[in-house]
């Protein structure tokens, strides 16, 4: 496994391009493209003020980058280096921006999401949606980029607008029966939209493209609901993860719950494998000392390997239990994944924050366990094939695949704290992004352990 | 008990004066025996005659004599006086009286012992039924006190049980109570919410609007220029027959879709389908031929009768694209019932197996379990020792093929073996066809020489009719051929050798 050099990087922004060849980065002001192979500088942008949030458009060719305290919005060409936009929102200010799917609209959210102001690249023209939902997801577009949906709220009532991208024109328009609409979410057919409610009620209600409610699910009542969602990659399954430390399956057929995974502080079943990630003191010969000790001496002495133990099942989790009294309790299912091949689904339970869950979908039941010695931040399936990566706070990166498990230190002088990481969307490399930098990562052959 | 005091009884003569009578006595000990015995006090030896002399002295003879006899025709005897009207004693009677009174008295004495022998028995018994009594009575106290402990138990528990429901309903009535307050408070907060958010709404309304009015020439975008669309295509008025193209893209994707997912569930219904078909085959060849068992058949015979017309149907090829509601009812019925019959067989052999484990079968047909294990340890050892020499054979092959140099001195050696041995195969074909043309000129010299040799037994017997010296020199040239014989047979042998290790070499 190779490491690239470390790059400067400021607010955990760094993008791969969708046809992998570039990676985009900013640096407070600056925005810097490079490419991928090479880690060459390609490009240098200036913009006028902090960026806080880039993107890049769906033909690679363009890129945005939006600075929210002026609310300007400013857009790069690749292929031409001259060429420039500014879109400014002025005093209507700006809150998001985002992408068409088709690689020429820009669709900025003012604040207090008064209006959804979509600006073309190619005309003059200007289309505004009103009352949109001050929700997390409230745009959502189809994967084949022909459909948006849109949450909206009018007069103490959820509604979804779908739209067609190609011009804007307005498709449908139904209400939704949800107290306070959380989020939505196409799933990967582009044939059905999951619309869930406030965690404050357990619902979640699937519409088919043409407006038509085909199910509600309600599991339970009175109880913090639903924390996240995620379809499988064929459309087959929707995982559903709840406060109540379980995920429900809904199959695409009857749109009733197939199983439930539950998420135990201690695991029985001798079919799991469990792993359990145990630091390993490294082998310091003492003649070497020299002094005074070289940077790289230091911290290879204090930087702890490890390596992944197979535990004997029943294995018990730590399991913090949290504090009652607050808002948005860091309890329940916060993250689920599919596996690109819809074999497996990786789910973190908030309340035993570290461990990794993975589970075999084609069998519904648990598989493998990855127990770390920190908290997870976060995890991400590779495109291509069933591997994931996660990272944990620490400057190692952990790879899991079938085949098995296995943990890389980054090599770096002092501590690398890795929050985040994104795959190349070849699925061969991937960057691993720490508060104030960026490395970047080929991920060859992985040696098991 | 009595005490018994036999007193000898003295002989009787016909004027004795002193008529001993001596009786027995019985003390009876037991104060409730009322039997009324006849008690005689006994007295001493020295007193028997004042005793005697009580009843009867010399004065009252006659009538204790007459008393005698009234006490005795009472009692049923014959009188003792001779005559009815006479004085005189009939000692005969008497004698008679006497023998019949004491018989009466050894009854009396018998049926005395047996009335005491049942006496006692009766009082052991009865000592005994008071004994059981008592430890009935005993015992009865006992579980009357176990049944009161226990009842209270049961009182307990059932209280404990009464406390525990009217708990189970307390708890049920506060949550129930709880769910009401949480469903008032959280409309009571919907309520709150709506009207914060219809206010939130009118502020956004108010400021969209002064956003709008201020006309700021701020909002706007600068573009370098326009670029061309991702399509490049030009772009389209929005108009109905857009919308009504936009329409038909929806619902041709929405058919699309479940399209695919119909072909896909036909995809498996059919080889669910198909399954199912090779199941009911193999239920069919699983069950057990029916000329066995009549009493079977007359059960299944009908079923599967009725079976077999169904595998007749079925097996027809247009009947799987058929996906008709009773089509696929009578498949599953069919497979259903066919599993069923084949549940029982197993069971019935389970049974079989079972009885032969405990001994009660003594079935020739079915193998005891330890020849079973001898024979499968067999020929797993067997097994074994194929695999071994299958594993050493294989290894010779591959030290054979693969030889510890690299390629180009295997390629050599190789091509120098076959250069060898094709110099060899070349030599001995050589050879061959030398022997073989000398195999050639000796035949030919041979047969010449059988003529010859024939030519001349010829003239030779034409000769011997003249006489006689002809003979040696027969046999001479016999023997001659023989060992011409001899040496071309050992030719041919020694060149037939020799072809059949050329040939065995290639």
């Amino acid at each position: 496994m190779d490491f690239s050099e470390l790059f400067k990087l400021s607010g955990l922004l760094g993008r791969f391009s969708p046809d992998g060849k570039c990676l985009a980065s900013c640096v407070q002001y600056r925005l810097i493209i490079r490419d991928v192979n090479t880690l060459q500088i390609l490009q240098l942008y200036t913009c006028l003020d902090q960026i806080q949030y880039i993107e890049w458009s769906s033909d690679s060719l363009f890129i945005l980058c939006a600075m929210y305290k002026r609310g300007i919005v400013q857009v790069w060409s690749l292929e031409q280096p001259d060429w420039h936009c500014k879109i400014d929102e002025g005093s209507a200010g700006l809150v998001a921006s985002c992408w068409s799917p088709d690689g020429r609209h820009i669709l900025n959210t003012t604040e207090f999401h008064l209006r959804i102001t979509v600006w073309s690249l190619c005309t003059k023209s200007v289309s505004y949606i009103k009352y949109p939902k001050a929700c997390q997801q409230g745009i959502a577009f189809t994967k084949d980029g022909r459909y948006m949906a849109v949450a909206e709220r009018r007069d103490c009532k959820d509604f979804v607008s779908l739209f067609v991208c190609s011009n804007w024109q307005l498709l449908r328009h139904f209400d939704t029966e949800t107290q306070d609409l959380f989020g939505i979410e196409w799933a990967p057919n582009g044939c059905i939209l999951a619309v869930w409610d406030t965690c404050l009620e357990y619902k979640i209600l699937l519409y088919s493209l043409d407006g038509r409610l085909l199910s509600t699910y309600q599991a339970y009542e009175w109880s913090l609901g639903i924390k996240s969602i995620a379809w499988s990659p064929s459309s087959q399954f929707l995982a559903i993860g709840s406060y109540d430390e379980k995920v429900r399956i809904l199959n695409h057929v009857t749109w009733k719950k197939i199983t439930e995974f539950e998420h135990p502080a201690t695991v029985t079943n001798t079919k799991t494998i469990v792993y359990k990630e145990v630091e390993k003191s490294p082998s310091v010969e003492t003649e070497r000392f020299s002094f005074p000790p070289t940077r790289a001496l230091a911290s290879s002495v204090f930087s702890t390997q490890s390596k992944y133990d197979i535990s004997q099942v029943p294995v018990s989790f730590q399991y913090i239990k949290p504090v009652a009294d607050r808002a948005n309790p860091k309890m329940g299912i916060g993250m689920l994944a599919f596996s690109p091949d819809n074999c497996f689904l990786a789910t973190r339970n908030d309340n035993i924050p570290n461990a990794v869950w993975i589970w075999d979908i084609q069998k519904l039941k648990l598989f493998v366990v990855l127990e770390q010695l920190c908290a997870i931040q976060s995890f991400q399936w590779d495109p291509r094939q069933p591997r994931l990566a996660v990272c944990t706070g620490n400057s190692k990166v952990y790879l899991w695949s079938p085949a098995g498990c296995v943990s890389v230190q980054v090599p770096t002088e002092g501590d690398f704290q890795i929050v985040s990481l994104c795959w190349h969307p070849s699925g061969d490399s991937m960057a691993l992004l720490k508060i104030e930098a960026v490395k970047m990562n080929e991920v060859g052959d992985i040696y098991l352990y | 008990m009595g005490d018994w005091k036999t007193v000898a009884v003295p002989v009787l003569s016909s004027d004795s004066k002193n008529i001993f009578q001596y009786t027995s006595e019985k003390k009876i000990s037991p104060p409730n025996m009322n039997a009324q015995v006849l008690r005689l006090p006994l007295p001493s030896s020295k007193s028997m005659h004042s005793f005697f002399s009580a009843f009867c002295t010399e004065e009252n003879i006659e009538q204790s004599i007459s008393y005698l006899n009234r006490e005795l025709t009472t009692l049923g005897f014959p009188s003792i006086y001779a005559e009815s009207k006479g004085k005189e004693l009939n000692l005969i009677s008497i004698i008679n009286c006497m023998n019949e009174l004491l018989v009466l008295q050894h009854k009396n004495l018998r049926a005395q012992e047996e009335v005491e022998m049942q006496h006692l028995k009766l009082g052991s018994d009865m000592d005994h039924l008071q004994n059981c009594y008592a430890k009935l009575k005993e015992q009865l106290e006992l579980s009357k006190r176990e049944i009161v402990g226990l009842q209270e138990r049961d009182r307990q528990l059932q209280s404990k049980n009464r406390n525990l429901h009217q708990l189970l309903k307390n708890e049920k009535d506060e949550v129930q109570k709880l769910q009401n307050i949480i469903s008032s408070r959280a409309t009571q907060y919907n309520h709150d919410m709506k009207r914060k958010e219809r206010e939130y709404n009118k502020l956004k309304e108010r400021l969209h609007q002064l956003v709008m009015n201020k006309k700021d020439k701020k909002i706007a975008m600068e573009v370098l220029n326009y670029v061309g669309r991702a399509d490049g295509k030009r772009g389209a008025w929005r108009t109905d027959k857009t919308e009504a193209r936009n329409e038909e893209q929806m619902y041709k994707v929405l058919l699309n879709d479940y399209e695919q997912r119909q072909k896909q569930l036909l995809l498996e219904n059919a080889e669910l389908k198909k399954v199912l078909q090779q199941m009911k085959k193999e239920i069919i060849s699983l069950l057990p031929p029916q000329k066995q068992k009549p009493k079977e058949r007359c059960e299944d015979g009908p079923v599967l009768s009725d079976l077999e017309e169904d595998i007749g149907e079925f097996n027809k090829e247009n009947m799987w694209e058929l996906s008709c509601e009773t089509v696929r009812e009578q498949l599953t019925n069919s497979i259903r019932k066919q599993w069923r019959m084949l549940k029982n067989h197993v069971e019935k052999l389970d049974n079989q197996v079972s009885r032969v484990h405990s001994g009660a079968l003594n079935d020739k047909d079915v193998i005891s379990r330890e020849d079973h294990e001898l024979e499968t340890e067999k020929l797993e050892l067997e097994i074994q020792q194929c695999k071994e020499m299958i594993k050493t054979q294989q290894q010779l092959l591959q030290q054979q093929l693969m030889s510890p140099c690299d390629d180009d001195t295997t390629l050599l050696l190789q091509d120098c073996y076959l250069l060898e041995e094709r110099e060899r195969l070349q030599e001995e074909w050589r050879l061959f066809q030398e022997q073989k043309k000398n195999f050639e000129k000796e035949r030919r010299s041979f047969t010449e020489a059988a003529i010859r040799l024939g030519l001349e037994v010829l003239e030779k017997w034409k000769g011997i009719r003249k006489g006689t010296p002809m003979e040696d020199s027969i046999t001479i040239t016999l023997i001659q051929t023989k060992n011409y014989l001899m040496r071309v047979v050992c030719l041919l042998l020694s060149l037939y050798r020799e072809l059949v290790l050329l040939l065995c070499k290639t």
